[in-house]
């Protein structure tokens, strides 16, 4: 009997991602694009064009997750986010006893329980401060790309203290740092750090222990995981593909 | 309690630390002797040094004072007079929470709580304390270990949580001495309830402490306490004067031992050499502010890691806290100390405390204050760790706008927590208020 | 124009109250309806905002935009505010001293100590306090109608324990279920007695659906939250919200003793434990844990309405005798919405996930 690709989409509110897994349980497709608002129409023809070339057997069985998940089509499962992380980082790192993902949209910290489910989770959505978006938009605001980050924080002599708990207040804090002449390295150690303050205090949430896989386009951030292992005293890696583990998740959840 | 215990907290509390505070009192008045004047602000106090003296003997002396004697941690409004006779050393969470804020060791403990599970949203003092407690850091060195825990809901309902929660960390004995709110007069039914839990708190101090509760001796703290917290008043009123003889922001801090030591000889011996302090910096006509122009009121807590700025901010304008709700709660309901047997009078200054009391009271005794001190106007601190305090200062100020013509401005910080705090945004609402005084 | 009293109250208007718990006898013994105000989800904030800081919690915010609107003085009496918390305080006394809401209003203040004598006097004394303000306001209460009205309301706590004991019935899903249990929040009692023996007269669910949980919180809000539970695969099985589960007496009723007046402070007294009233340190988590045990939970889900201290204060402690049973929870917040956030529905789906009573 020929085992049916797995496909997982990951429809989060930046970025849509999917991955294909084979019979054989090998990723045999992945994809990222940036999120369009008609997730529907999105999915149908993303989804064609990744696994046109793969000529499958038998129909694909999708399963879907994100904030759009309900609304890709014809996806056999729904899992939520935190469930598809997980699956996803317990099949990547079974070493693993806990995710933290930090998306655009959002934090979570989840340990994991037997067979890659969830045994305990804790989200931050309410307040910008504490995800991704914080520090890409600032990083941004000061014209810094990505790869300069672990660099600069390297060669930062000091943290800046910043202290607002509010994205607004943050910024606002930010730009008077700059303007009363503290250096730029600085700062952005700064935001690192208060970003990984945010994320230790979500991981404690979840009775932490054991090693910590970062998954979410923020875990790209070697100097933030390296904070945030400096916290909680657990070693942190970042996933492999740390964008589409959601989506790896979803797609092993798409069937057996 | 172990004698040897008892003979090391003795010696550290007796010789050990009043021998350190002594010497940093020294160096600190060397220190204060050599600076050079920073106009606009006058001298600075002599007491200062004093204060820092006491407090510094007051925490060290409590390192050892757990199995050397009875150790009870209670709010800053509960009856400690009870405790005092009967040997207590005594700790407030409130006032240890607020030197972490004035320290800067508020954040740090804040998380420890939040890692445990506590709410941002709960009130800082209570996440600094439950953070050091369970983190087992304090910038005082250590607290001793509680064997009674006291909390009178006479300043919030916030107390109940904290101290319900410090009962579960520390398996210390809680004892309630519940203040029900007045909305309007203190009714009958509200001393008996409150005197009768004040006489189970008597009991069970008696009970932890292995003595009895002499009445003499209750009278006596009674009547300690009661002085106080007229010295303090009267301290408070040396700032009637124009200019006021001391920056308004120091009292914050002078305040200590009427919250930590009342009840004590040691806080009346204070007062009484700060308000001689006081009196003589008047009658040489030395002022807080040179040039004082602005006279204003404070009301709610003070945002202790932010009050040096505030300081240099308002000294930058000529501008002076001659009075704040806060300083001065603690000395005006002295009268009542002597209100009948010394249960009574116990319930019926407790339970009518400023925090206890409704709206229309604290409008009242706001607008009485702005008129005795000659204040221009009100800076109303929206404290977002204290409700009681913050929900109703909107329509205070609209009120005390209207009908007494004072003008208020309403500025939102937090008394403890640094991450609550957006100085920027605080700070220029209170210059642009100070400028439209005109 | 409708005819006002002496006073210038609206003659037979409703009693409107601020959240929780208050005695409800009096009201009823004077013929008039008791309505809670916990302000529509979702309510726009328009005028409140002149009058509160951003941190007041949402229950404040609705319930002093509907009295700055005039929607409460429109159609009630008098308002009645229970210390529920120092927000409360705080809104009483708005209305009492700064005129927000224009409307009269009496207080009840629950005595928050661990001395069970001055605990229980004390009781006894602000009920008497509470029925003379009463009176003074909406007119004399007669012994006779109160004891009636004792009555009435014990039947109606029989009942409504029997309804959350007994568990989902035939034909009626959880959300109508609990309609009926909030029904109290605005009708009258007899309207809610007739409504619970409906609900009573359908057989008991033998198997109910659904992976039973304990349902944690001030109130179960915002609207669609149950519905969010069923659709994961759960139902309640032990309700400890404050306005439902932790205001209905669950164990026997103390007998009546023929002095309604006792018989009010009995009731009272028999009150599962809540941090808005209570404040020992352990009773409150026996109490969950053993409503855990007792219904088989799998799980928990806590909804807590933004910045609400009493609530906030026991969370860490309730939430780690669950665990130490071996009862896994989910926390979220909420600021009375209109609609169930994704964030929250996310949350609910994740604990179902979590529990296995949704596959994932």
């Amino acid at each position: 009997m020929i085992r049916p690709l797995r496909v997982g989409v990951d429809a989060g509110s930046t970025t849509w991602k999917a991955v294909a897994i084979d019979g054989e349980g090998r990723i045999v497709a992945a994809m990222l694009l940036r999120s369009e608002p008609r997730v529907e129409e999105q999915s149908e023809r993303a989804l064609a064009e990744m696994l046109g070339p793969l000529v499958p057997e038998a129909p694909p069985r999708v399963a879907a997750t994100g904030y759009g998940r309900r609304r890709v089509p014809g996806a056999v499962a729904r899992p939520t986010e935190i469930a598809a992380h997980a699956f996803g980082a317990a099949w990547l790192a079974p070493d693993a006893s806990l995710v933290l993902d930090v998306g655009g949209q959002d934090a979570k910290a989840i340990r994991l329980g037997p067979g890659g489910r969830a045994a305990e989770f804790a989200m931050n959505d309410r307040c910008a401060a504490g995800t991704g978006r914080f520090l890409e938009n600032t990083l941004s605001r000061l014209g810094i790309p990505w790869d300069a980050v672990d660099d600069m924080v390297r060669g930062a002599p000091r943290a800046a203290q910043i202290s607002s708990t509010c994205a607004v207040f943050a910024e606002t804090e930010i730009v008077g740092l700059i303007a009363d002449g503290a250096p730029v390295p600085d700062v952005v150690r700064g935001l690192v750090e208060s970003l990984a303050d945010r994320l230790a205090a979500l991981i404690a949430q979840v009775h932490p222990g054991g090693a910590i896989v970062a998954t979410g386009g923020v875990a790209r951030c070697r100097p933030l995981l390296a904070a945030v292992a400096a916290r909680t005293g657990q070693t942190v890696r970042p996933a492999p593909e740390p964008q589409l583990v959601g989506a790896l998740g979803a797609a092993l959840l798409a069937g057996p | 309690m172990g004698l040897l215990r008892r003979i090391r907290h003795e010696a550290e509390a007796r010789l050990v630390g009043p021998a350190i505070a002594g010497l940093n009192a020294a160096r600190r008045l060397r220190r204060l002797e050599a600076k050079a004047p920073r106009p606009p602000l006058g001298p600075p106090l002599r007491n200062g040094v004093r204060l820092r003296a006491i407090v510094e003997r007051y925490y060290f002396a409590g390192r050892t004072a757990d199995g050397a004697r009875p150790v009870a941690w209670v709010t800053s409004g509960a009856p400690v007079e009870v405790l005092r006779p009967l040997g207590y050393y005594v700790v407030y969470p409130e006032n240890h929470a607020a030197v972490c804020g004035a320290m800067r060791t508020a954040r740090d403990l804040c998380e420890a709580a939040e890692r445990a599970g506590h709410s941002r949203d709960l009130c800082s003092y209570a996440r600094t304390d439950i953070g050091a407690l369970l983190a087992g850091r304090t910038p005082v060195g250590r607290l001793p270990k509680p064997d009674l825990l006291v909390c009178c809901t006479n300043i919030c309902q916030t107390v109940a949580g904290w101290y319900r929660t410090l009962a579960r960390e520390t398996g210390a004995r809680l004892v309630f001495v519940d203040t029900p709110f007045l909305q309007g007069d203190l009714l009958p039914h509200h001393t008996a309830y409150v005197r009768r839990q004040v006489e189970t708190l008597a009991a069970e101090a008696e009970r932890v402490a292995g003595r009895e509760l002499r009445m003499p001796d209750l009278e006596r703290s009674l009547r300690s306490a009661q002085d106080a917290a007229f010295l303090w008043g009267e301290c408070l009123a040396t700032a009637r004067a124009r200019p006021a003889p001391w920056v308004g922001i120091e009292a914050f801090f002078h305040m200590a031992p009427i919250v930590v030591l009342r009840g004590l000889d040691e806080a009346q011996a204070y007062y009484r050499d700060l308000l001689g302090e006081l009196r003589e910096r008047s009658a040489a006509g030395v002022a807080g502010i040179e040039g004082e122009r602005v006279r204003l009121v404070w009301d709610n807590l003070p945002i202790w890691s932010e009050l040096r700025r505030l300081g240099d901010l308002l000294a930058a304008r000529r501008a002076n806290l001659v009075a704040a709700t806060y300083t001065h709660a603690w000395s005006e309901c002295a009268d009542l100390f002597s209100a009948g047997d010394p249960f009574d009078a116990i319930a019926a200054t407790y339970t009518s405390v400023l925090l206890n009391r409704d709206l229309a009271h604290r409008a009242r005794g706001l607008a009485d204050l702005a008129r005795r001190y000659g204040a221009h106007g009100v800076l109303f601190h929206s404290d977002r760790s204290c409700k009681p305090y913050s929900l109703g200062q909107h329509g205070l100020r609209d009120l005390l706008a209207r009908e007494h013509g004072i003008p208020g401005v309403v500025v939102e910080a937090d008394h403890s927590d640094p991450r609550s705090v957006a100085w920027e945004a605080a700070a220029g609402r209170i210059e642009a208020f100070i400028e439209g005084l005109g | 124009m409708e005819a006002r009293s002496a006073e210038g109250v609206p003659v037979g208007a409703a009693v409107a109250a601020l959240p929780v718990e208050h005695p409800r006898e009096f009201a009823t013994a004077l013929g008039r309806i008791t309505r809670e105000i916990w302000g529509p989800p979702g309510l726009p904030q328009q005028r409140g905002r002149a009058w509160l800081p951003s941190f007041a919690c949402p229950m404040t915010r609705n319930a002093l935009e509907m009295l700055l609107r005039g929607d409460v003085a429109a159609s009630a009496a008098l308002l009645v505010v229970p210390h529920t918390c120092d927000s409360m305080q705080a809104l009483a006394s708005q209305v009492m001293d700064l005129g927000a809401g224009g409307i009269p209003a009496v207080t009840f203040y629950h005595p928050r100590t661990l001395d069970a004598g001055a605990r229980a006097s004390f009781l006894r004394d602000e009920l008497r306090r509470f029925r003379t303000e009463m009176e003074r306001l909406l007119g004399p209460v007669a012994d006779d109608r109160l004891a009636k009205a004792v009555a009435i309301h014990r039947e109606a706590d029989v009942l409504a324990a029997r309804l959350l004991r007994e568990g989902p019935r035939a034909g009626l899903p959880q959300t109508e279920q609990y309609a009926v249990l909030r029904a109290r929040e605005r009708l009258a009692v007899e309207e809610w007695l007739a409504l619970m023996r409906d609900a009573l007269d359908r057989r008991v669910e033998p198997r109910p659906r659904g992976a039973p949980i304990v349902l944690s919180g001030i109130v179960p809000e915002p609207p669609g939250l149950l519905d969010a539970i069923a659709a994961s695969g759960m139902r309640v099985g032990f309700d400890d919200t404050a306005c439902v589960g932790r205001r209905i007496p669950r164990d026997r009723l103390p007998e009546p003793t023929g002095d309604p007046m006792e018989d009010i402070a009995r009731r009272y007294e028999a009150l599962p434990p809540c941090p808005t009233r209570t404040v020992d340190p352990t009773t409150r988590l026996d109490w969950v844990v053993a409503g855990a045990r007792a219904a088989g939970v799998r799980g928990a889900l806590f909804v807590v309405p933004a910045r609400c201290e009493p609530e906030l204060f026991d969370l860490a402690a309730v939430r780690g005798a669950l665990r130490t049973a071996g009862v896994p929870s989910v926390v979220v917040e909420t600021d009375f919405e209109a609609a169930l956030p994704a964030s929250i529905a996310t949350r609910i789906e994740a604990l179902g996930e979590m529990i296995g009573a949704r596959s994932p």
